[in-house]
């Protein structure tokens, strides 16, 4: 017997969503016939339009199904992904990095390697990037069709199936546009669908104040059980959070992955791009107040529900975090509310899935295949590729999707994968941006060392290699956990990336300012936000949000 | 005839669309369906929730249909 069974009037909502959004493909194409259109979305978005689909590209079913599992697991902890591990980095992405990408108008991330380096590192980033988008694009895929087996029982290749080949229809006719597009709506209905799901949980629990105090001490505070890891449920200090998380993982995917850049780079403007970002950590803020309220209030409901269970994992057969959403779902939904509740779950995946595969369409089309095969190609071959390589990516990330059904908290996995890639590229942006003294050759080198670093510890704890010893003085704790691993894994990525490119770049002879201006800190022009009025000025917004973050972390301490 | 590119329709006047048609069908269901029981139904949640949906939507939906994406 499945969850939760379907009336009709549930069918009706989640048919009329994927209408929608083939609808919305077949509206857009006329106005994506161009590379800039379609890659770009013809970048004329206000910071609104942009700053939500920032946030949204990075909030597919992963995020949501992932962190609601995953705070039964962490507690409170999780928020810390929403917060000091989000919300610096997006600022500082608005605020010093932007302008060096936008004022260089190039289509994608490896194109400013290509510009302020080699084409040996874009090549590389380019190739690493298309890798872990295809690897994410197949766990969004995975997640997409547990939740339609959890819930409805249904067939998990044909779902699998069917919702990939929506998701590549209205990006193979839209684009980037397309996307975007998707990506606000799918904003809007996980707001309107799934917060609801916190609302009555709160309620059934007696109130939100009642959520939070019943929790045990490992599980409900910040900061104040991060001195010792063996007092928190992430298994984690202070130092691993901030420097592992808030620093290196964070830093390394919101500042320099192509997925969610890409949204910025659509804006009408280098002001309207900087606010991009800024705007986007409000809402991220925000976030933790459907996802990590369901996932607490799914945890005390375990202790103390009888009627309240997750479905087994169906390999491990161990209860299943991260059905925890849909079991409660189905547990508070009425007939319509259910529907509405599974098509904001959908729409998250169509969104998740939509990010990966513009993005991948758009390296691979301007950084690996113009580069290597079709140097002279015409704006219209390259949108023709474009569509092609869509389908293709949706093929190969189905392929991906059952590699992830080996690993349980998918989460961890992600930030596994975010380590290898990101966390060392942070640390190459870092210095290409601010330090003309880096040279192309110390650049690729050192990524090149820092994602092998990273790879050799994911391996070393993967395969049970280090001694104790070796362990704990990469870690700096005796029994770390996963996401403790994969912390100082990023951290040190980042350390032998950042150390090696400092050290050969001053071994090596570095380009001339002349080939620099505007992509290094000292050789490009300001932005003129000064003249502007004090409300559209992003660091005054930028302020706005630290203080709100410091607020919500006292609160929470 | 101009040389201006069309532009497409306000991103807003869709988010409105889709919230007006889905918060109509949540009020209609919880208004006229006869539906399984689930904690908290006793509350209505469909009501007063596809009522927030409708309200919602309406700005999005008139402030888009005058605006540029």
């Amino acid at each position: 017997m499945n969850a939760v069974s379907l009336s009709w009037v549930d069918w009706l909502i989640i048919v009329l969503y994927f209408a929608f959004i083939i609808g919305i493909g077949l509206y857009l194409r006329r106005f994506t016939t161009t590379g800039q259109g379609f890659f770009m979305a013809g970048r004329r978005n206000s910071s609104w339009v942009a700053g939500l689909a920032f946030l949204s590209a990075n909030l597919g079913a992963l995020e949501i199904l992932g962190w609601t599992g995953g705070t039964m697991k962490y507690g409170m902890f999780v928020s810390h992904f929403y917060w000091v591990g989000a919300i610096p980095a997006m600022l500082f992405l608005g605020l010093y990095m932007m302008p060096f990408y936008y004022s260089s108008r190039i289509s994608s991330v490896p194109g400013y390697l290509s510009l302020r380096f080699d084409e040996r590192s874009r090549l590389l980033n380019a190739a690493t990037f298309g890798v872990m988008t295809l690897l994410m694009s197949g766990i969004n895929l995975y997640l997409m069709a547990l939740v339609l087996r959890t819930i409805l029982g249904w067939n998990w290749h044909l779902s699998m199936w069917v919702s990939a080949l929506a998701v590549g229809s209205y990006i193979a006719l839209g684009g980037l546009l397309s996307a975007i597009f998707t990506e606000i709506v799918q904003f809007f209905l996980i707001w309107f669908g799934l917060f609801l799901v916190a609302i009555l949980g709160a309620t059934e629990l007696g109130g939100f104040s009642a959520v939070f105090s019943g929790l045990p001490e490992e599980m409900g505070r910040l900061w104040a059980t991060t001195s010792d890891p063996s007092e928190n449920a992430m298994g984690v200090t202070w130092a691993g959070i901030v420097m592992g998380l808030g620093f290196v993982l964070s830093f390394g995917y919101w500042t320099t992955d192509f997925l969610v850049v890409q949204r910025a780079f659509s804006s009408k403007d280098l002001r309207a791009a900087r606010l991009t970002p800024i705007v986007a950590s409000f809402f991220k803020m925000a976030l933790p107040f459907i996802i990590v309220v369901a996932g607490l209030v799914a945890f005390r409901l375990s202790r103390s529900a009888a009627d309240f269970q997750l479905l087994p994992h169906p390999i491990t057969g161990e209860p299943w975090n991260d059905t925890a959403l849909p079991m409660l779902i189905a547990r508070y939904y009425p007939s319509g509310l259910v529907g509405l509740g599974i098509t904001a779950l959908l729409a998250g995946f169509m969104a998740g899935q939509a990010g990966n595969v513009s993005a991948f369409n758009t390296v691979w089309t301007y950084d690996i295949y113009r580069v290597l095969f079709r140097k002279d190609a015409s704006d219209q071959h390259l949108v023709a590729v474009g569509r092609i390589t869509t389908v293709a990516g949706i093929v190969l990330s189905v392929g991906t999707a059952y590699l992830a059904m080996r690993f349980n908290t998918i989460m961890d996995y992600i930030q596994a994968i975010f380590s290898w890639v990101n966390a060392p590229l942070f640390a190459t942006m870092l210095l290409g941006m601010f330090w003309k003294r880096t040279t192309s050759s110390g650049a690729f080198f050192g990524l090149i060392a820092g994602m092998a670093a990273s790879f050799s510890i994911f391996l070393g704890f993967k395969l049970g290699l280090f001694s104790s010893t070796v362990s704990k003085a990469l870690t700096f704790s005796e029994a770390p956990s996963d996401m403790s691993r994969n912390l100082w894994q990023a951290t040190w990525a980042w350390v032998v990336c950042f150390a090696l490119t400092v050290g050969l770049s001053l071994l090596t002879k570095p380009k001339p300012d002349s080939e620099l201006l505007g992509l290094v800190k000292g050789l490009t022009e300001a932005g003129k936000e000064e003249k502007a009025p004090l409300l559209s000025r992003p660091p005054f917004w930028a302020a706005v949000s630290v203080a709100a973050l410091i607020a919500l972390n006292v609160y929470f301490w | 005839m101009s040389d201006k590119p069309a532009e497409p329709l306000s991103i807003w006047f869709f988010v409105g669309a889709m919230l007006i048609v889905y918060g109509a069908i949540v009020l209609g269901s919880g208004a006229l369906l006869e539906t399984r029981p689930t904690v908290l139904s006793h509350t209505r949640p469909s009501l007063w929730w596809g009522g927030v949906m409708v309200l919602g939507g309406l700005p999005f939906l008139i402030g888009g249909w005058r605006s540029k994406p």
